[in-house]
């Protein structure tokens, strides 16, 4: 498949919002607040799709978000997680996730993006957003 | 629905040549630019003799 922008929250993400709602989760016990980012999604040709369990090419470590609950359309239905990644080097990002663990761990939201060139210093403050609808 | 935005904030390289505050939010198209000169720099580190003549003879 060609390289496209898109987002989406993956298949294991469904799962995870399923067992979190449970009064003691049975699997996904820590929240997708692991910010990552990284610059092969072109290159693989990968288009952000429900069945990524992870990013083509990672960058930099990952930075545990600042997590809430915000207002879309109806009263705090919205997760939101935000976190800022430096670049150490120059970087041409193309893929952004949500992990539930600082290293490995679960995928449960995917986006690929156009390119974002950054160079070494620069960051970027991600904001990514779970509206249940 | 899911979204996600990405904010690029200037690190000092690209604070000094834009003249901006180190931690500006700038544009995608102000941080491409660096790439780009770094990119033109970097071919002409490649092409010591001058590129211009060689794309010339190349499109013959």
């Amino acid at each position: 498949m060609a390289f496209g922008v898109a987002s989406v929250v993956t298949n294991k993400g469904k799962a995870a919002l399923a067992d979190r709602l449970r009064t003691t989760p049975g699997t996904y016990t820590t929240s997708p607040k692991y910010v990552a980012m990284g610059t092969g999604a072109t290159g693989a040709g990968r288009t952000a799709a429900v069945g990524d369990t992870a990013l083509s090419t990672e960058v930099e470590s990952r930075t545990s978000g600042t997590e809430s609950v915000v207002t879309t359309s109806v009263t705090n239905d919205t997760y939101q997680v935000t976190g800022t990644i430096a670049a150490t080097a120059t970087r041409a990002v193309d893929e952004f996730g949500l992990f539930d663990a600082s290293s490995s761990g679960n995928l449960i939201f995917s986006a690929t993006l156009n390119v974002i060139s950054l160079t070494n210093g620069d960051s970027i403050a991600w904001t990514a957003k779970i509206q249940l609808t | 629905m899911v979204s996600v935005t990405a904010d690029v904030i200037a690190g000092p390289a690209t604070a000094a040549r834009l003249g901006v505050p180190v931690g500006s939010v700038i544009t995608t198209q102000e941080a491409r630019y660096y790439r780009s000169r770094w990119q033109r720099t970097l071919w002409r580190l490649r092409h010591p003799r001058g590129g211009h003549i060689t794309t010339l003879k190349g499109s013959k």
